[in-house]
C-alpha cells in the first residue's frame, strides 16, 4: 500500500481497486495531512469532510458489491473556490461572494471528477476574483508555499498548488485566465495543464474574464494530468464558451515519446528576459528532448498587451455594480486595478481583440514548422510573500502583474500549455518550463512532459514540512 | 509612444475624474493616485497595441455562434 502523501492519483486507484486501501482510509488520511499542516500553508477554506466520508463509503459499498470503478475511485481530490460545490459559498477568494450563498449545485467539473470515481474533498484558497499571480488574500491571508513556507505559491490558483505540493491530495483543479494554473505550477514545483481555451467546460465556477478563463489540473504525474483532464473533456451544454467538439482522449497517448517531434525553444523576449534559473531550466529542458531549434514567437510583448487590457475591462466591467458599492470590502490589491479597468476606452478593446485574432494566425503559421515550443513559466522562482517588486530584464517591476510575463502571450489565443517542474542542481526551490503546442494538441504538450519525466528532469516530489 | 500618448498621460489624473463621474463610479482619494498609476500601465499597453496597424477588415476573436 502506497504513502498517501506521495502517492499520484494512479497509485490511489490502483490500490483501492485491488483491495489494499478503502476509499475511506484515503480521505481520513487527506483530512489527517490537512488537520496537520494547513494551520501553516494555508490551502483549504473550506474542508468538506462529512461529504467526503459520505461520498468515500458509497465507494467502498460499491467495490464490495462488485461494481465496475472509475479511472479516478479512490482519490481525494479539491477545487479552487471559484467553482461551485453544493452548499459552500463559491467565495472567488473574496468576502463579497460569502453574500450570494451556498452554491446549489457542483460545478460541471467537479461532476465529472466525482463520476470518475474521485471524491472532493475540500475548496482552496486563491488571489480575490483570481486578478493575482501571488497567492496572496487580504481576507484569508496567503497560501504558502510549501517548500519554503515564507515564499508566494503564485497564483491566482494558489490554494490548489500549495494543496498538491503538501502531500495534502494529489489532484487540484484552478483557473488560468493569464497563467494561474501554469504560475503557481512553477513556483510550487506542479505538472500544469492549461488546455484548449474553450477544450473544458467552465459551468458552475465563478467567472473573471470570459474571453480568456480556461479551467484545468495541477497534479505531481503526467499521468495524472492525462487521466483527469480526460475524464473532464466533454461536451456540456451549460457552458456557451466552449467549443463543440468531441473528446480527444490523451491518456494511451502519453507515453509515445518525442522522436519525430518539431520542438524549439522560444526566442527573443522569452530567452532574454528570463533570470538565471529560468533560462537554465530551459536550457535543460531543451537539451532532454534534443530541441536545438530557435523560433520568434509572434510579437509577445503586444500580446501580452493586449491581454492585460482585456482582462482590466472584462474583469471591471464584472464587478462594476458591486465596486460602485462596496469598494471597501476588496482586497485593496485588486480593487483599484478594477477601478482603472472600468475606465479604458472601449476602441482599445476592440483593437486588443482584433489582435488576438491576428495574433492566433501568425501563432498558427509558426506552428506550421514546429510541435511544441518551450519557453520559461515565470520569470523568477518563488517569492517571498509580501515582496511587492522584483528584478525584471533590468528594470523593477511589481510582482503582482508580472510574475505571468511569460504564461500571458499563450492563454492570450488559448493555446494548449503544460507547465513541467524543473530542479535544477543547487536550487531549493523548483521551476516550470511550459511546453507548448497548437490549438487542441493537448497531447504533444503532455508527451513531452512525460519525456522529461522519464528523464528525470521534470518532477513533482512532495514538500518536507 | 507618440507625441499624443504623452500629453494623455500627463491628464490621466483629469480623466480618472471624469470618466468615473460620467460611468458613476466613485473614487475615494486615497485611491485615486493607484487607479491613476494603473491607467498609466494600460495607457502603455494601449500604446503598444495602436503601434500596430491591423487591417480595417480583421475580425475581432470572440465569436457568437447562435
Amino acid at each position: 500500500m502506497t504513502k498517501f502523501s506521495t502517492a499520484t492519483c494512479r497509485d490511489l486507484t490502483d490500490d483501492f481497486k485491488a483491495g489494499r486501501a478503502t476509499a475511506r482510509r484515503h480521505v481520513e488520511a487527506s483530512l489527517a495531512r490537512i488537520a496537520a499542516y494547513d494551520t501553516r500553508v494555508n490551502a483549504f477554506t473550506d474542508v468538506l469532510a462529512d461529504r467526503a466520508l459520505a461520498r468515500a463509503d458509497m465507494l467502498d459499498a460499491a467495490r464490495s458489491r462488485g461494481e465496475a470503478l472509475g479511472p479516478l475511485a479512490g482519490v481525494p481530490f479539491a477545487v479552487k473556490n471559484l467553482f461551485d460545490a453544493e452548499g459552500v459559498p463559491t467565495r472567488a477568494g473574496s468576502r463579497i461572494n460569502v453574500d450570494k450563498g451556498l452554491s446549489r449545485a457542483d460545478a460541471t467539473l467537479i461532476r465529472k471528477l466525482e463520476a470518475a470515481g474521485a471524491i472532493l474533498i475540500g475548496c482552496l484558497n486563491m488571489g480575490e476574483y483570481a486578478y493575482d499571480f501571488t497567492g496572496e488574500n487580504a481576507h484569508y491571508g496567503p497560501s504558502h508555499n510549501p517548500h519554503d513556507l515564507a515564499r508566494m505559491t503564485g497564483g491566482s490558483s494558489g490554494g490548489s498548488g500549495a494543496c498538491v505540493a503538501a502531500g495534502m491530495v494529489p489532484l487540484a483543479l484552478g483557473s488560468d485566465t493569464n497563467g494561474s494554473i501554469r504560475v503557481p505550477s512553477s513556483l510550487c514545483g506542479l505538472f500544469g495543464l492549461k488546455p484548449t481555451f474553450g477544450r473544458l467546460s467552465r459551468a458552475g465556477t465563478f467567472p473573471f474574464v470570459a474571453s480568456l478563463d480556461h479551467l484545468g489540473p495541477m497534479t505531481r504525474s503526467v499521468a495524472d494530468l492525462a487521466v483527469t483532464y480526460d475524464c473532464m473533456q466533454g461536451r456540456d451544454e451549460s457552458d456557451p464558451a466552449q467549443t463543440p467538439r468531441e473528446s480527444e482522449p490523451v491518456s494511451g497517448l502519453v507515453d509515445a515519446g518525442v522522436a519525430g517531434l518539431r520542438i524549439a525553444r522560444a526566442a527573443g523576449f522569452f530567452e532574454e528576459a528570463a533570470d538565471p534559473p529560468g533560462r537554465m531550466a530551459v536550457e535543460r529542458v531543451c537539451a532532454t528532448l534534443g530541441a536545438t531549434a530557435r523560433v520568434d514567437y509572434p510579437e509577445p510583448l503586444r500580446a501580452r498587451a493586449a491581454a492585460f487590457l482585456i482582462t482590466m475591462a472584462e474583469g471591471a466591467a464584472l464587478h462594476l455594480d458591486t465596486i460602485r458599492t462596496r469598494a471597501a470590502e476588496y482586497d485593496p490589491d485588486v480593487r483599484e486595478r478594477l477601478m482603472a479597468g472600468a475606465l479604458l476606452p472601449a476602441a482599445w478593446i476592440q483593437k486588443a481583440q482584433k489582435f488576438r485574432r491576428w495574433h492566433a494566425a501568425a501563432a498558427a503559421r509558426m506552428f506550421e514548422d514546429v510541435d511544441i515550443l518551450i519557453a520559461p513559466a515565470t520569470p523568477c522562482q518563488a517569492p517571498l510573500i509580501g515582496q511587492k517588486t522584483f528584478m525584471f530584464a533590468g528594470a523593477e517591476v511589481p510582482v503582482r502583474a508580472n510574475l505571468g510575463v511569460f504564461t500571458q502571450p499563450f492563454s492570450f489565443i488559448g493555446l494548449p500549455v503544460v507547465s513541467a517542474p524543473v530542479w535544477l542542481e543547487g536550487e531549493t526551490m523548483p521551476i516550470g518550463v511550459q511546453l507548448i503546442a497548437p490549438p487542441w494538441r493537448e497531447d504533444l504538450a503532455l508527451r513531452a512532459a512525460r519525456a522529461l519525466e522519464i528523464a528525470g528532469l521534470a518532477r513533482a516530489p512532495v514538500a518536507q514540512l | 509612444m507618440n507625441e499624443a500618448s504623452k500629453n494623455v498621460i500627463a491628464d490621466a489624473g483629469a480623466y480618472v475624474d471624469t470618466a468615473s463621474a460620467l460611468i458613476g463610479l466613485p473614487i475615494p482619494e486615497a485611491s485615486k493616485p493607484i487607479v491613476v498609476a494603473n491607467l498609466e500601465v494600460a495607457m502603455r499597453m494601449a500604446a503598444l497595441l495602436d503601434g500596430f496597424e491591423l487591417d480595417d477588415r480583421e475580425e475581432p476573436a470572440p465569436v457568437f455562434r447562435p
